[in-house]
């Protein structure tokens, strides 16, 4: 059932995720499963999660959102977390955890535009 | 005869001795009546609750204020313990406290705060005030104890705290994309959390890139609502704008060098003004003073 939640659709060169609602530990750790396979097949140059529709998490979400964008970047990609509440952010710093080497956007608009200036940045290493 | 006269007369002095005497006695306990008719009075006009204990804590009266304010009946009251009343609802731990350790050795005490759950009339906050008296014609002490029903105000002064937590921390939206947040006042944990829920929810709603944090009207600055700062900070990275914290004042400045807190991370300025120009140079806006009328004027 989390399977059929997630799906990475490919737009351009980037990676586009929509988190499904209230992500459980095996949903989240699918989808990281699912992007990483993503990224080897299409070689991708960025990867954009939108969590707009995460209300709550717990330590384990920011903690493999972190994680996941280190892979992306071992993988040659960029992370762009996009959409996250108020009430996430709130949580995530009360707990002490970041997202790592993940960027941050308000809104998918935003992170693609983000992708568009990370361009140059990506392709010179 | 002589004697007889003699007899008479010292008999009528005495009349007159013992007549004035009576209206002596008569006028002193006219006087007494009034004054204890005038104390009286002023225990009965008085609005705060007042009640009278003999040394064994049994009411001996009380005022009608009080029974009224704690919806008990004089009749049911007076010779009874004080803890006994109204359903045993004035056995409060505190008062008991006040009561039997307190009194005896102090004689009086002053604005002594219990708050108390009562069965019939609910949740009571009240300031007591206790004094000792000695009287000297029984050789008997009495306890006068004077309640005021502090609830109202207690629960004003709540209410008045909660909404100047509520206008303390408005967030404005200046310009699409940019929202600025002054901080007036001492900041604590309490207030730089909903400080931080407010500015959130703002940046989500108004889809802002920038948040401008202005901390002129902030006097003094300590390591932790520098904390709370820097964890709200955090916060808004995570949701993909950026703070800038402007108004920082010599002092301030000052004082967070001095405290040894590192806000390298954090991009500030010593005025909105400032920031607000920074804001619009990340935002790719200019602001042109519009003087074409000027030069066309003059060609």
């Amino acid at each position: 059932m989390a399977a059929e939640g997630i799906s990475v659709v490919k737009v351009r060169e980037i990676l586009l995720v929509t988190v499904p609602p209230d992500p459980d530990d095996a949903t989240v750790s699918l989808l990281q499963e699912q992007v990483l396979k993503a990224m080897a097949r299409y070689e991708a140059k960025g990867l954009i999660l939108d969590i707009s529709m995460v209300q709550t998490v717990d330590s384990f979400f920011p903690r493999t959102i972190a994680e996941t964008a280190q892979m992306v970047t071992l993988m040659g990609g960029r992370t762009v977390v996009a959409g996250m509440g108020a009430g996430v952010a709130i949580t995530t710093t009360e707990l002490g955890l970041t997202l790592g080497g993940a960027l941050t956007a308000l809104d998918v608009d935003h992170a693609l535009d983000m992708t568009d200036g990370l361009t140059p940045w990506e392709q010179s290493p | 005869m002589t004697d007889e006269q003699k007899t008479r007369e010292q008999l009528l002095t005495e009349l007159a001795q013992l007549r004035q005497r009576i209206e002596e006695s008569e006028a002193a306990e006219t006087a007494a009546r009034d004054a204890r008719q005038y104390a009286e009075n002023i225990v009965e006009t008085v609005r705060e609750p007042l009640v009278v204990l003999d040394a064994d804590l049994r009411v001996i009266s009380a005022n009608p204020s009080f029974y009224r304010t704690f919806q008990v009946r004089s009749e049911e009251s007076e010779g009874r313990l004080i803890y006994d009343l109204g359903n045993r609802q004035w056995d409060i731990p505190a008062l008991r406290e006040l009561l039997e350790e307190i009194i005896p050795q102090n004689t009086t005490f002053e604005d002594y705060e219990v708050e108390h759950d009562f069965a019939s009339i609910g949740q009571k906050a009240m300031l007591l005030n206790a004094r000792r008296i000695y009287v000297e014609a029984s050789k008997t002490q009495m306890i006068l104890l004077a309640i005021e029903d502090i609830t109202e105000r207690k629960r004003a002064r709540e209410a008045l705290a909660q909404e100047i937590l509520d206008i303390s921390t408005p967030v404005i939206q200046v310009w699409e994309g940019v929202v600025v947040a002054p901080l007036i006042g001492t900041l604590d944990s309490q207030r730089t959390e909903r400080f931080m829920e407010r500015l959130l929810e703002r940046i989500v709603e108004t889809r802002s890139r920038v948040a401008l944090v202005d901390i002129t009207g902030v006097a003094t600055i300590d390591t932790q609502t520098a904390q709370h700062l820097i964890d709200t900070v955090t916060a808004v990275r995570l949701l993909g704008a950026q703070v800038m914290l402007t108004g920082v004042s010599p002092a301030i400045a000052v004082t967070l060098v001095h405290l040894g807190i590192d806000l390298s991370g954090l991009i500030t300025r010593a005025s909105l003004m400032a920031g607000l120009r920074l804001t619009m140079e990340l935002l790719g806006l200019q602001m042109v003073t519009k003087n074409e009328n000027v030069t066309s004027g003059s060609s």
